[in-house]
């Protein structure tokens, strides 16, 4: 019976695990490419959080800040998985990381939530040809150079197109959201 | 340096990290900006949340359609089998008034359930039916975007990403971003564009120019009334002028007529407000897009105005397209052909083209744009196999400086162009013939006509090769489809203004 118990705790356990994890997932996903620049770096960073975030999970207390606390606890984490890597593109001073986590710790989460809704809305209202340009270079694993060719372009001018239509995303985020940014 | 600046460079250092050409000296530079700004940093936390964001965003949308695509292919229709019915009606006691009736619910339901699924699978099938004869019949263009502008001049610039030089022909939908500095662009249209750091702007076409953020300038000649320079707040049309538009990421804009007029159309419109605008020489008008406030203000000429009349604009040269404006079985009167198969060049007896059907295989016609030309409509049964024969059109380069000719062909050409001559001058070009089973025609091949370019009359004349068919003997489609971009400067200047061609230290011929 004892065991039984156990099990539908562990359970219960995981369940709101997974739930709290999912919450914040968008806000510490952000907080994790912060230090690498790189989204296959992020990704396999955000795994190795992840375990760690279970295996910790005891000392989380239930009703605060669990995507802080998540900040706080993958900052080993992500120390240790820098120090293993090459491939990302910036490696930033204990300092400056320090401050990347004070930074998001106190960012609210609903301010996130807030610019993520305005981002799909602002997707909504992008040109075809610019949507369609995204959909290559963020839906598939293609690199810029090979998009280029397939375009008939050269990869600059993909970066640069890219560079465009995200400036025209971040002003419209922010035309959305009230300015409450600096972007 | 100011914090607008740090603003600015912080973005700059994300794009280029972004853009996989962060240096270690950028990187050095970043982390010195995160340590001792709070915007600084805020701006960086800010866009890495932007790129996974977009990043979920473009792969869960994509994750979706796989979704109704799966979807899609089990709406298969419910249909009840015998065995099915058999057991469900032998199970059912049908003692009761009551159970009577809810069996005959059931029934009912159970009917209108198959009927729903039989009307869904009909129109499905219909649907599939449908798509399946248009998907056939609509086979879509390949073309490689056209050459729309010339890099003109520079000044102290860098450009975000690949370094442009003078020279660099912009091609259409191409988007760059002066980060420093200043650019001059000259149009295919005729309208030359100043543009100053920082500025995002697509040149969408040779009439259109969209400007993200930054300032521009132009000056429009005669013969490009209608040039448009889009803002996310406003689009303003020129209707004969020099103007200049700003715009900024907060969704301001503003519109500066420094001569002439121009139509001013805000995105957003209010209620309150007319459609648009006109504005005159002098006037300039802004606009808040959230607000929906427009401002009326003096055109500020010390901050816009920029010598632009130096040089001749650029200007389109009348060269036909094959089949444009002209119905099935018309002749063509800007095609001919000249040369076909037989013992002696005698044996052919020259002809108009005429605009002939797109055959299954052929990329629908266009007649706004584009059409095939052959010989004859129908275009079936065709000519003979493995024949050749020479269509030729002609045009005008009378007054146009010939080092500044762009002449761009894009041809598609059922089964290949073998040939192409320009004053009789053989022109290179990598030479197609396209001849598989089944073969469709939708790609167009582009030919660049550099050389033997002379003043007035000039022609230019196509080799196209039939091959065989692979369905039927000897006789099949042959056809011809081409469109131009063909633009020049005049040899004198519309705007009495500048120094003669050869003297201007940034003018090239196009070989160069």
């Amino acid at each position: 019976m004892g065991t039984d118990n156990n099990e539908i705790g562990d359970a219960e356990r995981r369940t709101r695990f997974v739930e709290l994890l999912n919450e914040s997932q968008s806000r510490l996903f952000g907080f994790l490419y912060a230090h690498v620049l790189n989204m296959a770096d992020a990704e396999d960073l955000n795994q190795q959080v992840a375990m760690v975030l279970w295996t910790k999970f005891d000392q989380f207390e239930p009703g605060t800040d669990f995507g802080a606390w998540a900040m706080r606890v993958a900052d080993f984490t992500i120390k240790n998985f820098l120090r293993g890597k090459r491939r990302s593109k910036v490696c930033f001073s204990d300092e400056v990381m320090q401050r990347i986590v004070d930074h998001h710790v106190t960012t609210p989460a609903e301010q996130v939530a807030r610019r993520n809704v305005a981002l799909r809305g602002c997707l909504q209202k992008i040109k075809p040809d610019d949507r369609s340009l995204l959909e290559k270079c963020y839906g598939t694993s293609a690199s810029i150079k090979e998009i280029a060719r397939g375009e008939g372009r050269s990869a600059g001018a993909v970066y640069t197109a890219l560079n465009r239509i995200r400036r025209a995303l971040l002003a419209c985020i922010q035309r959305s959201t009230g300015a409450e940014a600096t972007v | 340096m100011s914090n607008h600046a740090n603003n600015a460079r912080v973005n700059e250092l994300i794009d280029s990290a972004l853009a996989d050409a962060m240096s270690e000296a950028g990187r050095k530079e970043l982390e010195q900006l995160l340590l001792d700004s709070d915007e600084a940093l805020a701006i960086y936390a800010q866009r890495c949340q932007f790129e996974t964001a977009l990043h979920f965003e473009i792969r869960s949308a994509a994750a979706m359609k796989r979704v109704d695509a799966a979807i899609a292919g089990l709406a298969t229709p419910h249909t009840t089998t015998a065995h099915e019915t058999a057991l469900s009606q032998d199970g059912l006691p049908a003692s009761s008034a009551d159970e009577l009736r809810r069996r005959e619910e059931r029934d009912q339901g159970r009917r209108f359930r198959r009927t729903a699924s039989y009307l869904i699978a009909a129109t499905l099938l219909t649907g599939f039916g449908l798509w399946f004869a248009q998907h056939r019949t609509a086979i879509a263009a390949e073309r490689q975007p056209q050459p729309i502008a010339r890099l003109e001049a520079l000044d102290n610039a860098e450009w975000f990403g690949e370094q442009l030089a003078v020279g660099h022909r912009f091609v259409e939908g191409e988007s760059v971003y002066l980060a420093r500095g200043s650019a001059r662009i000259s149009m295919a249209s005729g309208a030359e564009v100043q543009l100053r750091a920082p500025c995002f702007v697509s040149l969408e076409d040779a009439m259109l120019v969209c400007l993200e953020e930054g300032d521009l300038t132009a000056q429009v000649a005669d013969w490009a009334h209608g040039f448009t320079v889009d803002t996310a707040a406003l689009r303003v049309v020129d209707l004969g002028t020099k103007f200049a538009v700003s715009t900024n990421n907060l969704g301001v804009a503003e519109a500066h007529v420094l001569d002439g007029r121009v139509r001013v159309l805000p995105t957003v419109s209010n209620p309150d407000s007319p459609r648009s605008l006109l504005l005159s020489g002098g006037e300039a008008l802004r606009i808040q897009s959230d607000s929906r406030v427009s401002t009326k203000l003096v055109a500020d000429r010390d901050r816009f105005n920029v010598e632009l009349s130096d040089l001749p604009p650029y200007k389109p040269i009348p060269l036909a397209n094959t089949g444009k404006g002209l119905d099935l079985g018309d002749e063509d009167p800007h095609w001919r052909v000249v040369a076909g198969p037989g013992q002696s060049p005698s044996d052919f007896r020259p002809q108009y083209a005429v605009t002939c059907n797109a055959d299954d295989r052929y990329l629908g016609n266009d007649p706004e744009h584009s059409q095939w030309i052959s010989l004859s409509n129908p275009v079936r049964p065709g000519v003979p196999a493995n024949s050749e024969f020479t269509f030729q059109t002609r045009f005008d380069l009378t007054g146009y400086d010939l080092r500044s000719i762009v002449l761009c062909a894009q041809v598609i050409a059922d089964n290949g162009v073998k040939a192409v001559r320009i004053n009789g001058q053989a022109v290179p070009f990598d030479s197609w013939f396209l001849n598989e089973k089944g073969q469709v025609f939708n790609r167009f091949h582009v030919i660049n006509i550099a050389e033997g370019l002379k003043q007035g009359d000039n022609l230019v004349e196509f080799d196209v090769r039939n091959g065989v068919d692979h369905y039927e003997s000897n006789d099949n489609p042959l056809a011809l489809r081409v469109e131009w971009c063909a633009y020049g400067r005049p040899s004198s200047n519309p705007y009495g203004a500048g120094q003669p061609l050869a003297d201007s230290p940034d003018f090239a011929s196009p070989s160069s």
